[in-house]
């Protein structure tokens, strides 16, 4: 998500111009000496186009082996062409550069689906801020030629030159298939490059076709419909020409659509019609049903007619162009959906998958964590020092008040260091770790499988198992799985998925789970091998999916009733992860978590540190309450009997007891109630919130006291676990955060939807954190 | 009465005769390759029997039993 977005800036002047004058395109007008022109790269889901895109631009798009990563369109900067001088051994070869769109994947130009609907919008050059194409990479999948071949001949009718970038022959060369290239460029007309893009194989032929194209003609439409039709569709071109300013070669295909696709809700066919020449939608759409009922009439089956002749044409093409094996080759795919998918297998793997991936995570995030730990404690060692160092310096050149110097150093080792973001940066072990499971799945292929296996569940609640690929998503982080919502076709099914995605346990509230099971889960055996900790860190991620489900099963029966249109998931063929996009998956995410250390968490850190700190207290009082001449030890009680007034009596401890009383009710503190409210700017800062807020009890030897101590002194040991499964619980099903709220309202438009979020889930998550504290400590008696 | 995709065994195989039922979804299922005379197998069923997976055009398409009433079929002629 992250990923920056290099735009050339050179090149807002040809969006301007380029809107202006859409008829005089790409040839000739360029005021700019180097041409620079805008590529999109369209196709099928999952058939490598983000993986093109990379190699192409440079930059790191999400890739992973299931349909609908991309949802949205992402532009980068190519260099095409790096241009040569004349010499006289080579022709002068022009410097060229691109704008280039990766675009979400979509099966047809008539859309189902929001995601398949930016594709369209761009190719049409609808898309607001985004100039239309001058050039269309068509990425086809070659171990699925005859499917993808099918928006290859939509493509071919939009106006615009076509490239079809053949990639994955190397798992169609698997499964025996051998593509001709030659053969179909000459039967479609348009080049064709052979690929292996995940290598890199065929980038620089596929750039040199790209700028060869760039000045060839727009391609013309190879199949037939029967003559009838074919009249028909010739008039409604030249209406839509004359009336509509469609451009000529575009006319065509949009005449084909206007007839042929069933009608879409809304009517909004003014495909190609974008802009203020745009034919009338109403008249079009008279002048189109006019042309439709009449084909009806003489006996045309409109509905499929088009398919049927596309597929046609398709069917003699793939014919001349490949070669494939006498017998049907039973692929390495196939043998593992033998297992993965198997009646008895399949589920047990799924469940076994998700336990080994949570408890993994767990156990082996302690000595990362230790490691860290004592890094953070380290480089805090090292500030204090240099703190003492300058000490008399700072305070002989009159710089600064020997208190002000000691305030600031407590802010700076204590506020930021030791508990601010150092208590939150030591969970990057374990976050990495979860990363690179989600990796794994993810560029392997099983997402769609464990799709697969829980339709019939979703089914149950009203959902598809497509949705459940944006649930799996939210375990990294909710707002990401709320974009992946758009690859679902129905808009009540997409809200459901939307409201219930922010309930699977994202990356943020893992270490306030591994915090409070550290603290307070015994590091017992259940069975004989199964650690308890890393059982109850599962059944975290297991309440939120049921909490999930139940909502959703909710939603669809009161308020989103509906039926969900059919399931239509294609299941790719297993790949081994690259380690390239693994690597990407965890270095991406894990930086962008530090990077959420070093600034949202860094500053809420310094202002929890100043709330804590001031009003001030004075220590004067309490030590002379042990007389004039105190004994060391009682020197300390005095300090820390100073310390809890100070934090009593500070801002902070103001706010934390006005909230306390809402709490009450599930046992939480005042100082836990602070880290609950300040988990609405960022989950993990409850942890930072529990370090800083901590007062040595009197008995305690001041030396190192971790975190997990600190939060056992929270909450106390008197109840066992009870006080931190409620807190975990309430956790689990909390809405505290903004950025996702925020990305609802930008998906669905309106504020209504956040404010009805925040609202459920917090009247869930406080009726669940009390009814497991009412149970937790009738069962402790 | 024709057979329709959902009646098909593992293993099976057939050919498309048409695609009925709602035009915008049938529309999808042609464009996903599910025209007349297509060739299609079934692959296997999801482990709680649905939905199903399906080959054609040598690729895999997952499709609930449902909506798989909606598609016509001839039995093949080929095992
Ligand atoms: N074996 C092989 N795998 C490839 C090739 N190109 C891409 N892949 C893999 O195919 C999967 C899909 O690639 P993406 O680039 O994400 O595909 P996409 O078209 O952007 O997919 P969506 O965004 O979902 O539409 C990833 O696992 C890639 O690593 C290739 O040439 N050969
Ligand atoms: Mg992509």
């Amino acid at each position: 998500m992250a990923a920056p977005i290099a735009t050339a800036a050179t090149t807002a002047a040809e969006y301007q111009s380029a809107g202006e004058g859409k008829k005089n395109s790409a040839k000739g007008v360029r005021p700019i000496c180097i041409p620079h022109i805008v590529v999109a790269l369209a196709g099928n889901p999952n058939s490598g186009k983000s993986t093109v895109f990379n190699r192409l631009t440079g930059l790191h798009q999400k890739v992973a082996n299931y349909p609908g990563v991309t949802v949205e369109h992402k532009t980068g900067y190519a260099v095409l062409s790096s241009g040569g001088e004349r010499k006289e051994t080579t022709p002068a070869r022009p410097m060229m550069t691109a704008d280039v769109f990766d675009l979400p994947g979509a099966y047809s130009l008539v859309t189902r689906s929001l995601d398949e609907e930016v594709a369209r919008d761009v190719l049409l050059g609808r898309m607001p801020g985004a100039a239309r194409p001058d050039v269309i990479v068509v990425v086809v999948d070659a171990s699925s030629l005859t499917r993808s071949l099918y928006l290859v001949t939509q493509a071919m009718e939009l106006g615009r030159p076509v490239v079809v970038a053949l990639n994955m022959i190397d798992v169609a060369a698997a499964t025996g298939i051998e593509i001709d290239a030659t053969a179909l460029a000459g039967t479609l007309r348009v080049p064709v490059v052979p690929m292996v893009a995940r290598k890199g194989k065929g980038i620089d032929e596929l750039r040199a076709a790209i700028v060869a194209a760039e000045r060839a003609p727009a391609p013309s439409r190879l199949w037939s419909l029967p003559d009838a039709v074919e009249r028909e569709v010739a008039n409604v071109a030249s209406w839509l020409h004359e009336q509509g300013g469609v451009r000529d070669e575009a006319a065509e295909g949009e005449a084909i659509r206007l007839l042929l696709s069933p009608p879409p809700t809304g009517g909004a066919f003014s495909l190609t019609s974008a802009g203020e020449n745009g034919p009338d939608g109403a008249d079009l759409d008279d002048f189109a049903a006019a042309a439709r009922a009449d084909l009806a009439d003489a006996g045309v089956p409109l509905d499929s007619l088009e398919a049927d002749c596309r597929y046609a044409f398709i069917a003699r093409t793939v014919e001349r162009a490949t070669a494939r094996p006498r017998r049907y080759v039973v692929s390495a795919s196939d043998r593992i959906d033998a297992v993965v998918t198997h009646r008895v297998f399949g589920p047990l793997l799924f469940v076994l998958v998700m336990a080994a991936m949570f408890m993994t995570i767990f156990s082996f995030a302690e000595w990362p964590v230790a490691l860290i730990t004592s890094l953070v404690e380290w480089l805090a060692g090292m500030a204090d020092a240099a703190f003492m160092a300058l000490h008399g310096r700072a305070v002989a050149a009159g710089w600064i008040a020997a208190t002000d110097w000691l305030t600031l150093k407590d802010l700076i080792v204590g506020g930021v260091i030791t508990d601010g973001v150092g208590a939150v940066v030591v969970f990057v072990p374990p976050i990495a770790l979860l990363f690179l499971f989600i990796g794994l799945l993810e560029d392997s292929g099983y997402l769609a499988r464990a799709a697969f296996i829980v339709d019939r569940l979703m089914k149950r609640v009203g959902l598809h198992g497509k949705a459940f690929i944006p649930l799996l998503s939210s375990f990294a982080c909710a707002v990401p799985g709320i974009m992946a919502t758009r690859t679902i076709e129905n808009r009540r099914d997409r809200l459901v998925t939307i409201l219930i995605a922010p309930l699977m346990s994202c990356s943020a509230r893992l270490p306030v789970y591994v915090m409070l099971i550290a603290a307070f889960v015994p590091p017992a055996l259940v069975i004989g091998f199964l650690p308890l900790q890393g059982l109850v860190f599962f059944s975290m991620y297991l309440l939120g999916m049921a909490a999930a489900f139940a909502a959703a099963w909710t939603f669809k029966r009161t308020i989103l009733k509906g039926k969900s249109p059919p399931l239509i998931l294609e299941l790719p063929q297993y790949k081994m992860p690259s380690a390239r996009n693994v690597a990407i998956t965890v270095w991406d995410n894990t930086l962008r978590f530090l990077a959420r250390a070093g600034t949202l968490i860094f500053a809420l850190s310094i202002l929890i540190w100043f709330l804590k700190t001031y009003p001030r207290v004075d220590e004067a009082p309490y030590l002379a309450a042990f007389g004039p001449e105190p004994a060391p030890e009682q020197v300390e009680t005095a300090r820390q009997r100073a310390a809890a007034a100070q934090l009593e009596q500070s801002a902070l401890g103001r706010i934390g007891r006005g909230i306390e009383p809402l709490f009450r009710p599930l046992g939480f503190d005042w100082k836990v109630c602070v880290g609950v409210a300040a988990s609405f700017a960022a989950r993990e800062v409850f942890v930072s919130t529990m370090a800083q807020t901590y007062v040595l009890p009197a008995d305690v030897d001041a030396g190192s006291v971790t975190l997990i101590e600190k939060i056992r002194g929270h909450l106390g040991h008197d109840r066992g676990a009870v006080p931190a499964v409620t807190l975990m619980v309430f956790y689990v099903l909390a809405m505290q955060c903004l950025s996702t709220l925020a990305v609802v309202k930008r998906e669905t438009g309106s504020w209504r939807w956040p404010a009805f979020m925040f609202a459920y889930m917090s009247v869930l998550a406080y009726a669940a954190a009390f009814a497991a504290r009412q149970i937790g400590l009738a069962l402790t008696g | 009465m024709p057979r329709t995709l959902d009646s098909l065994h593992v293993g099976e195989s057939c050919t498309v005769r048409s695609v009925r039922g709602d035009p915008l979804t049938a529309q999808r299922f042609r464009e996903m390759g599910l025209v007349a005379g297509a060739s299609v197998r079934l692959v296997r069923r999801a482990p709680l029997g649905d939905p199903m997976e399906l080959c054609v055009h040598g690729y895999h398409l997952a499709v609930r039993g449902d909506d798989a009433r909606a598609i016509e079929v001839d039995a093949s002629n080929t095992p």
